[in-house]
Protein backbone atom coordinates (compact mmCIF):
# COMPACT_ATOMS: atom_id res chain seq x y z
CA UNK A 1 0.00 0.00 0.00
CA UNK A 2 1.44 3.41 -0.72
CA UNK A 3 0.32 6.53 1.02
CA UNK A 4 -0.76 9.23 -0.92
CA UNK A 5 2.31 11.94 -0.03
CA UNK A 6 1.39 15.29 -0.85
CA UNK A 7 -2.74 14.84 -0.48
CA UNK A 8 -4.35 14.27 2.78
CA UNK A 9 -5.05 10.83 4.40
CA UNK A 10 -8.58 9.17 4.42
CA UNK A 11 -8.92 6.60 6.90
CA UNK A 12 -10.21 3.33 5.59
CA UNK A 13 -13.70 3.44 5.42
CA UNK A 14 -14.63 6.67 6.01
CA UNK A 15 -15.11 7.89 2.17
CA UNK A 16 -18.42 7.54 0.78
CA UNK A 17 -18.89 5.30 -2.32
CA UNK A 18 -19.14 8.24 -4.64
CA UNK A 19 -16.37 10.20 -3.13
CA UNK A 20 -13.87 6.76 -3.68
CA UNK A 21 -15.22 6.75 -7.20
CA UNK A 22 -14.38 10.74 -8.20
CA UNK A 23 -11.16 10.48 -6.56
CA UNK A 24 -10.00 7.41 -8.26
CA UNK A 25 -10.87 9.18 -11.29
CA UNK A 26 -8.81 12.00 -10.57
CA UNK A 27 -5.71 10.09 -9.58
CA UNK A 28 -6.43 11.11 -6.10
CA UNK A 29 -5.94 8.76 -2.81
CA UNK A 30 -8.43 6.19 -1.87
CA UNK A 31 -9.38 4.68 1.20
CA UNK A 32 -9.67 1.40 -0.44
CA UNK A 33 -9.65 0.85 -4.32
CA UNK A 34 -13.49 1.55 -5.81
CA UNK A 35 -15.71 -1.05 -7.36
CA UNK A 36 -17.10 0.42 -10.66
CA UNK A 37 -19.60 -0.96 -13.20
CA UNK A 38 -19.27 1.72 -16.15
CA UNK A 39 -21.64 -0.68 -18.36
CA UNK A 40 -23.87 -2.37 -16.69
CA UNK A 41 -24.59 -5.31 -13.96
CA UNK A 42 -27.63 -5.89 -14.46
CA UNK A 43 -29.13 -10.11 -14.13
CA UNK A 44 -32.01 -11.42 -14.72
CA UNK A 45 -32.48 -12.16 -11.05
CA UNK A 46 -31.92 -8.74 -9.60
CA UNK A 47 -34.75 -7.82 -12.19
CA UNK A 48 -37.27 -9.80 -10.41
CA UNK A 49 -35.98 -9.01 -7.28
CA UNK A 50 -36.94 -5.29 -7.83
CA UNK A 51 -39.38 -6.27 -10.21
CA UNK A 52 -38.16 -3.90 -12.88
CA UNK A 53 -37.02 -6.47 -16.10
CA UNK A 54 -36.02 -5.86 -19.74
CA UNK A 55 -37.26 -4.55 -21.73
CA UNK A 56 -39.09 -2.23 -19.90
CA UNK A 57 -36.21 -1.59 -17.53
CA UNK A 58 -34.79 0.27 -20.43
CA UNK A 59 -37.40 2.59 -21.22
CA UNK A 60 -39.00 3.03 -17.89
CA UNK A 61 -37.03 5.60 -15.65
CA UNK A 62 -38.74 4.28 -12.80
CA UNK A 63 -37.43 0.70 -13.26
CA UNK A 64 -34.50 1.64 -14.61
CA UNK A 65 -33.85 3.34 -11.49
CA UNK A 66 -34.71 0.28 -8.91
CA UNK A 67 -32.83 -2.32 -11.23
CA UNK A 68 -29.65 0.39 -11.32
CA UNK A 69 -29.56 0.49 -7.63
CA UNK A 70 -29.27 -2.96 -7.04
CA UNK A 71 -25.34 -2.30 -8.15
CA UNK A 72 -24.93 -0.53 -4.83
CA UNK A 73 -27.58 -2.13 -2.37
CA UNK A 74 -27.07 -5.80 -3.58
CA UNK A 75 -23.70 -6.29 -4.65
CA UNK A 76 -21.66 -3.75 -2.97
CA UNK A 77 -20.57 -1.85 -5.96
CA UNK A 78 -19.26 1.75 -5.64
CA UNK A 79 -21.49 3.17 -8.28
CA UNK A 80 -24.62 2.87 -10.37
CA UNK A 81 -25.49 2.65 -13.66
CA UNK A 82 -28.78 3.43 -14.86
CA UNK A 83 -28.11 3.41 -19.05
CA UNK A 84 -27.94 -0.64 -19.63
CA UNK A 85 -27.87 -0.57 -23.15
CA UNK A 86 -26.15 1.07 -26.23
CA UNK A 87 -29.06 2.29 -28.11
CA UNK A 88 -30.62 4.37 -25.90
CA UNK A 89 -29.75 7.73 -28.61
CA UNK A 90 -30.09 5.58 -31.48
CA UNK A 91 -33.73 4.80 -30.46
CA UNK A 92 -34.45 8.35 -30.36
CA UNK A 93 -32.50 9.47 -33.94
CA UNK A 94 -34.75 7.08 -35.73
CA UNK A 95 -33.14 3.85 -36.13
CA UNK A 96 -35.10 0.00 -36.19
CA UNK A 97 -34.60 -0.92 -32.55
CA UNK A 98 -34.75 -5.14 -31.71
CA UNK A 99 -35.89 -4.72 -27.73
CA UNK A 100 -36.08 -8.18 -26.89
CA UNK A 101 -37.15 -9.87 -23.91
CA UNK A 102 -36.34 -10.07 -20.05
CA UNK A 103 -33.20 -12.02 -20.79
CA UNK A 104 -31.35 -10.61 -23.95
CA UNK A 105 -29.90 -7.09 -25.16
CA UNK A 106 -31.54 -4.71 -26.96
CA UNK A 107 -29.97 -4.30 -30.54
CA UNK A 108 -30.31 -1.68 -33.46
CA UNK A 109 -31.32 -3.41 -36.85
CA UNK A 110 -27.60 -2.43 -38.17
CA UNK A 111 -29.09 -3.71 -41.38
CA UNK A 112 -31.36 -1.13 -41.96
CA UNK A 113 -28.95 2.10 -41.67
CA UNK A 114 -31.04 5.48 -41.41
CA UNK A 115 -27.84 7.65 -42.99
CA UNK A 116 -25.60 7.17 -45.83
CA UNK A 117 -23.82 10.72 -45.67
CA UNK A 118 -22.80 13.75 -43.49
CA UNK A 119 -25.92 15.22 -45.03
CA UNK A 120 -27.65 13.20 -43.55
CA UNK A 121 -26.25 13.18 -39.92
CA UNK A 122 -28.37 15.91 -37.99
CA UNK A 123 -29.90 15.89 -34.54
CA UNK A 124 -33.53 15.66 -34.39
CA UNK A 125 -35.00 18.92 -32.88
CA UNK A 126 -36.92 16.25 -30.20
CA UNK A 127 -33.59 14.27 -29.53
CA UNK A 128 -33.92 15.36 -25.83
CA UNK A 129 -37.22 14.86 -25.20
CA UNK A 130 -37.40 11.52 -26.91
CA UNK A 131 -38.73 8.72 -24.54
CA UNK A 132 -36.04 6.54 -24.71
CA UNK A 133 -33.54 9.81 -23.69
CA UNK A 134 -35.97 11.30 -21.29
CA UNK A 135 -35.64 7.95 -19.33
CA UNK A 136 -32.52 8.02 -18.87
CA UNK A 137 -32.05 11.31 -17.60
CA UNK A 138 -35.42 10.98 -15.44
CA UNK A 139 -33.51 7.95 -13.84
CA UNK A 140 -30.39 10.14 -13.05
CA UNK A 141 -32.63 12.70 -11.00
CA UNK A 142 -34.37 9.60 -9.24
CA UNK A 143 -31.46 7.74 -8.45
CA UNK A 144 -29.77 11.58 -7.13
CA UNK A 145 -32.60 11.99 -5.28
CA UNK A 146 -32.87 8.74 -3.42
CA UNK A 147 -28.96 8.18 -2.99
CA UNK A 148 -27.51 11.98 -2.63
CA UNK A 149 -24.15 12.04 -2.33
CA UNK A 150 -23.56 8.37 -1.25
CA UNK A 151 -23.01 6.26 -4.48
CA UNK A 152 -21.26 7.94 -7.43
CA UNK A 153 -24.09 7.61 -10.58
CA UNK A 154 -22.68 7.34 -13.82
CA UNK A 155 -24.25 7.97 -17.41
CA UNK A 156 -23.36 7.15 -19.93
CA UNK A 157 -23.22 8.59 -23.94
CA UNK A 158 -22.62 6.72 -26.84
CA UNK A 159 -19.64 7.79 -28.62
CA UNK A 160 -19.63 9.05 -32.23
CA UNK A 161 -18.03 5.88 -33.64
CA UNK A 162 -20.15 3.65 -32.40
CA UNK A 163 -22.88 5.48 -33.41
CA UNK A 164 -21.92 5.60 -36.82
CA UNK A 165 -22.00 1.26 -36.61
CA UNK A 166 -25.54 2.11 -35.57
CA UNK A 167 -26.93 5.05 -38.09
CA UNK A 168 -24.36 4.02 -41.23
CA UNK A 169 -24.20 0.24 -40.29
CA UNK A 170 -21.23 -1.51 -39.58
CA UNK A 171 -19.97 -2.64 -43.14
CA UNK A 172 -20.49 0.68 -44.80
CA UNK A 173 -19.41 2.71 -41.94
CA UNK A 174 -16.16 0.97 -42.24
CA UNK A 175 -15.89 1.25 -46.18
CA UNK A 176 -16.79 4.93 -46.11
CA UNK A 177 -13.39 5.03 -43.63
CA UNK A 178 -11.32 3.21 -45.98
CA UNK A 179 -12.18 4.83 -48.84
CA UNK A 180 -13.24 8.78 -47.52
CA UNK A 181 -11.43 9.23 -44.59
CA UNK A 182 -11.78 12.99 -44.73
CA UNK A 183 -16.06 12.55 -45.22
CA UNK A 184 -15.93 9.91 -42.53
CA UNK A 185 -14.38 12.22 -40.00
CA UNK A 186 -16.58 15.12 -41.19
CA UNK A 187 -19.95 12.45 -40.10
CA UNK A 188 -17.73 11.80 -37.25
CA UNK A 189 -17.95 15.29 -36.17
CA UNK A 190 -20.87 15.80 -36.49
CA UNK A 191 -22.19 12.91 -34.96
CA UNK A 192 -20.06 14.10 -31.60
CA UNK A 193 -22.72 16.56 -31.29
CA UNK A 194 -24.93 13.96 -29.83
CA UNK A 195 -22.93 12.62 -27.43
CA UNK A 196 -22.16 15.82 -26.37
CA UNK A 197 -25.96 16.84 -25.95
CA UNK A 198 -26.80 13.52 -24.78
CA UNK A 199 -23.92 13.76 -22.04
CA UNK A 200 -24.19 17.21 -20.86
CA UNK A 201 -28.11 16.53 -20.51
CA UNK A 202 -26.98 13.68 -18.04
CA UNK A 203 -24.56 16.25 -16.32
CA UNK A 204 -27.73 18.61 -16.06
CA UNK A 205 -30.01 15.89 -14.61
CA UNK A 206 -27.25 15.05 -11.76
CA UNK A 207 -24.23 12.31 -13.56
CA UNK A 208 -21.07 12.57 -11.92
CA UNK A 209 -18.75 10.80 -14.48
CA UNK A 210 -20.22 9.32 -18.12
CA UNK A 211 -19.16 5.84 -19.32
CA UNK A 212 -18.18 7.13 -23.34
CA UNK A 213 -18.27 3.50 -25.61
CA UNK A 214 -16.90 4.05 -29.01
CA UNK A 215 -16.56 0.79 -30.00
CA UNK A 216 -13.04 0.77 -32.36
CA UNK A 217 -12.38 -2.27 -31.28
CA UNK A 218 -9.23 -4.09 -31.63
CA UNK A 219 -10.97 -7.01 -33.89
CA UNK A 220 -12.36 -4.31 -36.49
CA UNK A 221 -9.95 -1.42 -36.39
CA UNK A 222 -6.45 -0.87 -35.62
CA UNK A 223 -4.38 1.62 -33.57
CA UNK A 224 -3.88 3.91 -36.08
CA UNK A 225 -7.47 4.31 -36.60
CA UNK A 226 -8.16 5.25 -33.72
CA UNK A 227 -4.82 7.89 -32.96
CA UNK A 228 -5.98 8.91 -36.87
CA UNK A 229 -9.91 8.97 -36.20
CA UNK A 230 -10.87 9.37 -32.50
CA UNK A 231 -8.04 10.27 -30.55
CA UNK A 232 -8.40 14.06 -31.04
CA UNK A 233 -12.06 13.38 -31.35
CA UNK A 234 -11.82 12.28 -28.11
CA UNK A 235 -9.82 15.35 -26.52
CA UNK A 236 -12.19 17.44 -28.13
CA UNK A 237 -14.82 15.58 -26.10
CA UNK A 238 -12.66 15.98 -22.71
CA UNK A 239 -12.70 19.86 -23.22
CA UNK A 240 -16.83 19.44 -24.15
CA UNK A 241 -18.10 17.80 -21.67
CA UNK A 242 -17.05 18.80 -17.88
CA UNK A 243 -17.44 15.72 -15.56
CA UNK A 244 -14.68 12.66 -15.62
CA UNK A 245 -15.51 10.67 -18.73
CA UNK A 246 -14.73 6.87 -19.33
CA UNK A 247 -13.79 6.03 -22.46
CA UNK A 248 -15.15 2.13 -23.44
CA UNK A 249 -13.61 -0.55 -26.27
CA UNK A 250 -14.09 -4.06 -26.13
CA UNK A 251 -11.37 -6.59 -27.23
CA UNK A 252 -7.58 -6.34 -27.52
CA UNK A 253 -6.68 -2.47 -26.98
CA UNK A 254 -2.95 -2.23 -25.99
CA UNK A 255 -1.87 -1.17 -29.40
CA UNK A 256 -4.23 2.11 -28.74
CA UNK A 257 -3.48 2.55 -25.13
CA UNK A 258 -0.73 4.83 -25.83
CA UNK A 259 -2.82 6.90 -28.06
CA UNK A 260 -5.54 6.52 -25.51
CA UNK A 261 -3.62 7.88 -22.23
CA UNK A 262 -2.73 11.25 -24.55
CA UNK A 263 -6.52 12.54 -24.86
CA UNK A 264 -7.08 13.58 -21.19
CA UNK A 265 -10.34 11.27 -20.63
CA UNK A 266 -9.96 10.20 -17.10
CA UNK A 267 -10.46 6.55 -17.44
CA UNK A 268 -10.37 3.46 -19.79
CA UNK A 269 -12.42 0.64 -18.98
CA UNK A 270 -10.59 -2.32 -20.63
CA UNK A 271 -11.39 -5.67 -21.47
CA UNK A 272 -9.86 -8.99 -19.74
CA UNK A 273 -7.95 -9.78 -23.60
CA UNK A 274 -5.78 -7.44 -22.17
CA UNK A 275 -3.20 -8.14 -19.08
CA UNK A 276 -3.92 -5.59 -16.09
CA UNK A 277 -0.04 -5.55 -15.62
CA UNK A 278 1.11 -4.70 -19.33
CA UNK A 279 -1.96 -2.08 -19.70
CA UNK A 280 -0.46 -0.59 -16.31
CA UNK A 281 2.66 -0.48 -18.11
CA UNK A 282 1.38 1.11 -21.19
CA UNK A 283 -0.67 4.10 -19.27
CA UNK A 284 1.03 4.66 -16.03
CA UNK A 285 -0.99 7.17 -13.98
CA UNK A 286 -1.78 9.34 -17.52
CA UNK A 287 -4.76 7.79 -17.21
CA UNK A 288 -7.06 5.26 -14.45
CA UNK A 289 -8.19 1.94 -16.06
CA UNK A 290 -11.19 0.39 -15.03
CA UNK A 291 -11.76 -3.24 -15.10
CA UNK A 292 -10.76 -6.02 -16.26
CA UNK A 293 -13.32 -9.15 -14.63
CA UNK A 294 -13.92 -11.63 -17.46
CA UNK A 295 -17.29 -11.66 -18.53
CA UNK A 296 -17.63 -14.55 -20.76
CA UNK A 297 -15.43 -17.23 -19.17
CA UNK A 298 -15.12 -15.72 -15.45
CA UNK A 299 -18.22 -13.95 -14.13
CA UNK A 300 -21.03 -16.21 -16.35
CA UNK A 301 -19.28 -19.66 -16.37
CA UNK A 302 -16.85 -19.83 -13.23
CA UNK A 303 -17.40 -19.38 -9.41
CA UNK A 304 -16.16 -17.47 -6.71
CA UNK A 305 -12.62 -18.01 -6.70
CA UNK A 306 -11.97 -17.41 -10.09
CA UNK A 307 -13.89 -14.03 -9.76
CA UNK A 308 -10.98 -13.54 -6.49
CA UNK A 309 -8.65 -14.49 -8.65
CA UNK A 310 -8.74 -11.89 -11.11
CA UNK A 311 -9.72 -9.21 -8.89
CA UNK A 312 -6.69 -9.72 -7.00
CA UNK A 313 -4.51 -9.93 -10.59
CA UNK A 314 -5.55 -6.05 -10.90
CA UNK A 315 -5.39 -5.11 -7.37
CA UNK A 316 -1.80 -6.18 -7.95
CA UNK A 317 -1.05 -4.32 -10.66
CA UNK A 318 -2.61 -1.57 -9.09
CA UNK A 319 -5.81 -0.99 -11.73
CA UNK A 320 -7.35 2.22 -9.98
CA UNK A 321 -10.90 0.87 -10.29
CA UNK A 322 -12.07 -2.76 -10.74
CA UNK A 323 -14.97 -4.10 -12.02
CA UNK A 324 -16.46 -6.22 -14.95
CA UNK A 325 -14.82 -5.73 -18.24
CA UNK A 326 -18.08 -4.93 -20.35
CA UNK A 327 -21.98 -5.27 -19.47
CA UNK A 328 -22.09 -8.70 -17.52
CA UNK A 329 -24.01 -11.60 -18.96
CA UNK A 330 -27.82 -11.21 -17.71
CA UNK A 331 -27.51 -14.69 -16.88
CA UNK A 332 -24.49 -14.15 -14.13
CA UNK A 333 -24.86 -15.25 -10.74
CA UNK A 334 -24.98 -12.93 -8.11
CA UNK A 335 -22.42 -14.52 -5.81
CA UNK A 336 -19.84 -13.72 -8.46
CA UNK A 337 -20.65 -10.30 -8.68
CA UNK A 338 -20.41 -10.09 -4.79
CA UNK A 339 -17.31 -11.28 -4.61
CA UNK A 340 -15.78 -8.46 -6.40
CA UNK A 341 -16.49 -6.39 -3.64
CA UNK A 342 -15.56 -9.12 -1.13
CA UNK A 343 -12.26 -9.70 -2.56
CA UNK A 344 -11.46 -5.77 -3.06
CA UNK A 345 -12.47 -5.08 0.90
CA UNK A 346 -10.24 -8.50 2.20
CA UNK A 347 -7.41 -7.47 -0.07
CA UNK A 348 -6.90 -3.59 1.49
CA UNK A 349 -8.02 -5.28 4.85
CA UNK A 350 -4.30 -7.69 4.51
CA UNK A 351 -2.43 -4.55 3.13
CA UNK A 352 -3.48 -2.49 5.90
CA UNK A 353 -2.34 -4.87 8.41
CA UNK A 354 0.91 -5.83 6.55
CA UNK A 355 1.82 -1.71 7.33
CA UNK A 356 -0.21 -0.37 9.90
CA UNK A 357 1.35 2.51 9.41
CA UNK A 358 -0.48 3.33 6.00
CA UNK A 359 -3.64 4.49 6.15
CA UNK A 360 -4.22 5.50 2.72
CA UNK A 361 -3.63 4.53 -0.89
CA UNK A 362 -2.65 6.18 -4.16
CA UNK A 363 -5.42 5.01 -6.32
CA UNK A 364 -5.36 1.50 -7.09
CA UNK A 365 -1.58 1.23 -5.89
CA UNK B 1 -29.59 -3.86 3.26
CA UNK B 2 -29.54 -5.97 0.81
CA UNK B 3 -32.42 -8.50 -0.04
CA UNK B 4 -30.37 -11.39 -1.74
CA UNK B 5 -29.42 -14.23 0.18
CA UNK B 6 -27.10 -16.43 0.24
CA UNK B 7 -28.52 -19.22 -0.92
CA UNK B 8 -24.82 -21.38 -1.76
CA UNK B 9 -23.50 -22.03 -5.66
CA UNK B 10 -25.69 -21.42 -8.10
CA UNK B 11 -25.35 -24.00 -10.88
CA UNK B 12 -27.91 -23.76 -12.90
CA UNK B 13 -30.77 -21.45 -14.19
CA UNK B 14 -33.93 -20.70 -16.03
CA UNK B 15 -33.85 -17.25 -17.08
CA UNK B 16 -37.29 -16.96 -18.29
CA UNK B 17 -40.00 -19.97 -17.03
CA UNK B 18 -42.29 -19.47 -20.07
CA UNK B 19 -45.04 -21.07 -17.41
CA UNK B 20 -44.76 -18.68 -14.94
CA UNK B 21 -45.03 -15.06 -15.83
CA UNK B 22 -41.36 -15.49 -17.54
CA UNK B 23 -39.85 -15.36 -13.63
CA UNK B 24 -36.14 -16.60 -13.27
CA UNK B 25 -35.64 -19.80 -11.42
CA UNK B 26 -32.06 -20.52 -9.69
CA UNK B 27 -31.01 -24.06 -8.72
CA UNK B 28 -28.15 -23.55 -6.03
CA UNK B 29 -25.96 -26.36 -4.32
CA UNK B 30 -26.09 -25.81 -0.44
CA UNK B 31 -22.92 -28.25 1.21
CA UNK B 32 -23.74 -29.56 4.68
CA UNK B 33 -22.12 -32.14 6.72
CA UNK B 34 -24.35 -34.86 5.48
CA UNK B 35 -23.22 -33.64 1.78
CA UNK B 36 -25.11 -31.54 -0.86
CA UNK B 37 -28.20 -30.50 -1.76
CA UNK B 38 -29.67 -28.54 -3.90
CA UNK B 39 -32.26 -25.48 -3.39
CA UNK B 40 -34.76 -24.28 -6.46
CA UNK B 41 -35.32 -20.83 -5.41
CA UNK B 42 -36.42 -17.41 -7.37
CA UNK B 43 -36.57 -13.98 -6.56
CA UNK B 44 -39.47 -13.10 -7.95
CA UNK B 45 -42.20 -11.51 -5.36
CA UNK B 46 -45.06 -12.96 -7.86
CA UNK B 47 -48.12 -14.13 -6.45
CA UNK B 48 -47.61 -17.38 -8.65
CA UNK B 49 -43.76 -17.77 -8.24
CA UNK B 50 -44.23 -20.07 -4.72
CA UNK B 51 -46.24 -22.92 -6.45
CA UNK B 52 -43.92 -22.73 -9.49
CA UNK B 53 -40.70 -23.38 -7.38
CA UNK B 54 -43.07 -25.93 -5.65
CA UNK B 55 -43.61 -27.85 -8.97
CA UNK B 56 -40.18 -27.71 -10.07
CA UNK B 57 -39.13 -29.37 -6.56
CA UNK B 58 -42.23 -32.06 -6.89
CA UNK B 59 -40.64 -32.31 -10.41
CA UNK B 60 -36.90 -33.13 -9.30
CA UNK B 61 -38.15 -35.57 -6.73
CA UNK B 62 -40.92 -37.83 -8.47
CA UNK B 63 -39.03 -37.16 -12.44
CA UNK B 64 -35.30 -37.34 -11.40
CA UNK B 65 -35.33 -39.28 -7.94
CA UNK B 66 -34.47 -36.57 -5.63
CA UNK B 67 -35.77 -36.38 -2.35
CA UNK B 68 -36.78 -33.57 -0.32
CA UNK B 69 -35.49 -32.37 2.55
CA UNK B 70 -37.10 -31.31 5.73
CA UNK B 71 -34.90 -28.45 6.65
CA UNK B 72 -35.92 -26.09 4.36
CA UNK B 73 -38.73 -25.55 1.21
CA UNK B 74 -37.35 -26.27 -1.74
CA UNK B 75 -34.32 -27.78 -0.48
CA UNK B 76 -33.55 -31.28 -2.28
CA UNK B 77 -30.57 -34.02 -2.78
CA UNK B 78 -29.68 -37.14 -4.37
CA UNK B 79 -30.61 -40.32 -1.88
CA UNK B 80 -26.69 -41.38 -2.45
CA UNK B 81 -25.21 -38.02 -1.24
CA UNK B 82 -24.07 -37.42 -4.41
CA UNK B 83 -23.74 -34.46 -6.57
CA UNK B 84 -24.72 -36.07 -10.30
CA UNK B 85 -24.78 -32.09 -11.08
CA UNK B 86 -24.88 -32.14 -15.03
CA UNK B 87 -27.41 -34.70 -15.07
CA UNK B 88 -29.19 -32.68 -12.01
CA UNK B 89 -28.82 -29.44 -14.38
CA UNK B 90 -29.91 -31.37 -16.93
CA UNK B 91 -33.25 -32.22 -15.26
CA UNK B 92 -33.70 -29.05 -13.87
CA UNK B 93 -33.69 -27.27 -17.63
CA UNK B 94 -36.14 -30.26 -18.59
CA UNK B 95 -38.69 -29.63 -15.58
CA UNK B 96 -38.81 -26.39 -16.08
CA UNK B 97 -39.93 -26.81 -19.73
CA UNK B 98 -42.81 -28.39 -18.57
CA UNK B 99 -46.20 -27.02 -17.00
CA UNK B 100 -47.04 -28.00 -13.64
CA UNK B 101 -49.79 -30.29 -14.81
CA UNK B 102 -47.49 -32.23 -16.70
CA UNK B 103 -44.42 -32.46 -14.41
CA UNK B 104 -44.29 -35.97 -12.88
CA UNK B 105 -44.42 -39.75 -12.68
CA UNK B 106 -41.22 -41.68 -13.52
CA UNK B 107 -40.41 -42.02 -17.71
CA UNK B 108 -39.81 -45.17 -18.42
CA UNK B 109 -36.72 -47.36 -19.30
CA UNK B 110 -38.18 -48.48 -22.64
CA UNK B 111 -38.34 -46.12 -25.33
CA UNK B 112 -38.59 -45.69 -29.50
CA UNK B 113 -35.60 -44.93 -31.42
CA UNK B 114 -36.30 -43.54 -34.74
CA UNK B 115 -32.59 -44.16 -36.09
CA UNK B 116 -32.24 -47.54 -34.50
CA UNK B 117 -35.98 -48.08 -35.67
CA UNK B 118 -36.56 -50.35 -33.03
CA UNK B 119 -37.31 -50.24 -29.17
CA UNK B 120 -33.99 -49.41 -27.03
CA UNK B 121 -33.97 -50.31 -23.14
CA UNK B 122 -31.80 -49.42 -20.06
CA UNK B 123 -31.23 -52.31 -18.16
CA UNK B 124 -29.60 -51.97 -14.32
CA UNK B 125 -26.97 -54.21 -14.01
CA UNK B 126 -26.96 -53.17 -9.69
CA UNK B 127 -24.30 -50.80 -8.08
CA UNK B 128 -24.58 -47.92 -10.08
CA UNK B 129 -24.38 -49.54 -13.51
CA UNK B 130 -26.50 -49.46 -16.79
CA UNK B 131 -26.76 -51.35 -19.83
CA UNK B 132 -28.61 -50.11 -22.77
CA UNK B 133 -29.77 -52.96 -25.26
CA UNK B 134 -31.90 -53.42 -28.19
CA UNK B 135 -33.66 -56.13 -29.31
CA UNK B 136 -31.44 -58.87 -31.48
CA UNK B 137 -33.33 -58.47 -34.47
CA UNK B 138 -32.59 -54.89 -34.85
CA UNK B 139 -30.00 -54.53 -37.55
CA UNK B 140 -28.97 -50.74 -36.47
CA UNK B 141 -29.26 -51.80 -32.94
CA UNK B 142 -25.71 -52.22 -31.60
CA UNK B 143 -24.63 -49.44 -32.53
CA UNK B 144 -27.07 -46.59 -31.03
CA UNK B 145 -26.98 -48.41 -27.67
CA UNK B 146 -23.15 -47.09 -27.63
CA UNK B 147 -24.06 -44.27 -29.08
CA UNK B 148 -26.31 -43.58 -26.29
CA UNK B 149 -24.25 -45.05 -23.81
CA UNK B 150 -21.93 -42.47 -25.07
CA UNK B 151 -24.55 -39.61 -24.36
CA UNK B 152 -25.63 -40.60 -20.71
CA UNK B 153 -22.03 -40.90 -20.27
CA UNK B 154 -21.58 -37.21 -21.06
CA UNK B 155 -24.82 -35.49 -20.20
CA UNK B 156 -24.85 -37.68 -16.81
CA UNK B 157 -21.28 -37.64 -16.38
CA UNK B 158 -21.27 -41.49 -15.86
CA UNK B 159 -17.80 -43.94 -16.11
CA UNK B 160 -17.73 -45.78 -19.44
CA UNK B 161 -15.67 -49.24 -20.09
CA UNK B 162 -14.34 -49.23 -23.69
CA UNK B 163 -14.73 -53.27 -23.45
CA UNK B 164 -18.53 -52.45 -22.64
CA UNK B 165 -19.85 -50.30 -25.15
CA UNK B 166 -23.11 -50.32 -23.76
CA UNK B 167 -22.76 -49.68 -19.91
CA UNK B 168 -22.56 -47.19 -18.18
CA UNK B 169 -21.80 -46.63 -14.29
CA UNK B 170 -22.46 -43.91 -11.70
CA UNK B 171 -19.21 -43.05 -9.61
CA UNK B 172 -21.30 -42.92 -6.49
CA UNK B 173 -22.58 -47.06 -7.26
CA UNK B 174 -26.39 -46.06 -6.25
CA UNK B 175 -28.85 -46.55 -8.41
CA UNK B 176 -30.65 -44.06 -10.31
CA UNK B 177 -33.41 -45.39 -12.39
CA UNK B 178 -35.33 -42.25 -12.33
CA UNK B 179 -32.91 -40.41 -13.90
CA UNK B 180 -31.36 -42.66 -16.53
CA UNK B 181 -35.37 -42.49 -17.47
CA UNK B 182 -35.77 -38.71 -17.66
CA UNK B 183 -32.38 -38.30 -19.43
CA UNK B 184 -33.00 -41.45 -21.82
CA UNK B 185 -34.53 -38.91 -24.52
CA UNK B 186 -31.70 -36.45 -24.13
CA UNK B 187 -29.11 -39.05 -24.49
CA UNK B 188 -30.40 -40.39 -27.57
CA UNK B 189 -29.40 -36.55 -29.41
CA UNK B 190 -26.78 -35.28 -27.66
CA UNK B 191 -25.91 -32.89 -30.04
CA UNK B 192 -29.12 -31.07 -29.79
CA UNK B 193 -28.85 -30.90 -26.02
CA UNK B 194 -25.21 -29.57 -26.22
CA UNK B 195 -27.00 -26.92 -28.81
CA UNK B 196 -29.29 -25.59 -26.33
CA UNK B 197 -26.33 -24.89 -23.90
CA UNK B 198 -24.53 -23.19 -26.33
CA UNK B 199 -27.70 -20.59 -27.09
CA UNK B 200 -28.81 -20.65 -23.93
CA UNK B 201 -24.97 -19.24 -23.03
CA UNK B 202 -25.01 -16.86 -25.53
CA UNK B 203 -27.71 -14.97 -24.83
CA UNK B 204 -27.89 -12.45 -22.93
CA UNK B 205 -23.99 -11.67 -23.64
CA UNK B 206 -23.66 -8.27 -25.27
CA UNK B 207 -21.66 -7.94 -28.07
CA UNK B 208 -19.58 -5.04 -29.05
CA UNK B 209 -21.23 -3.46 -32.18
CA UNK B 210 -19.15 -4.55 -35.05
CA UNK B 211 -19.68 -8.31 -33.63
CA UNK B 212 -23.30 -7.65 -33.54
CA UNK B 213 -25.01 -9.12 -36.59
CA UNK B 214 -27.97 -7.02 -37.01
CA UNK B 215 -31.04 -9.03 -37.11
CA UNK B 216 -33.40 -8.09 -40.12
Amino acid sequence: MVVGDDQAAAVPGEMTSRERVLAALAGSPVDRTPVCNPTSVATVELMDLVDAHFPDANRDAEKMSRLAATSYTELGFDSVMPVFTIIQESSALGCDIQWEQKDNWPTVRMSRPIWKTAQDVTMPSDFLTHPDIVCVLDSIRLLRREFGDEVAIIGKTMGPWTLGYHVFGVEPFLLMSLDDPGHTKLCLDRMKEITIAFGQAQIDAGADALTLPDHATGDLVSGEYYRDFLRDLHTELVDEIPIPLILHICGRTVDRMDYIAETGLAAFHYDSKNAAAESMEIVGDRIALIGNINNPETLFARGPEQVAAEVLSNLEAGVPLVGPECAIPLQTALENLKEIPLTVKRWHAEQLDSSPGDVTTEAGE
Amino acid sequence: MGLTRDLGRRIELKSMDPHCHDISLGLYRQQTVEGSSYLVHTYSAHEDAPSRVSEIVRGLVEVAGMVSLAEQPGLVAFPCGGRHEKALRRSFLEVCKLPGSEIGGVLPLVRPDKKAECELTIESLGAGSYRVTAPAAAELGPRRCQAVSRGFAKLCEMDSDESQPCVVRFGCGMEHDALMGALFFRAQNVRSAMQEDELAASRGTLAAPGSQDGNP
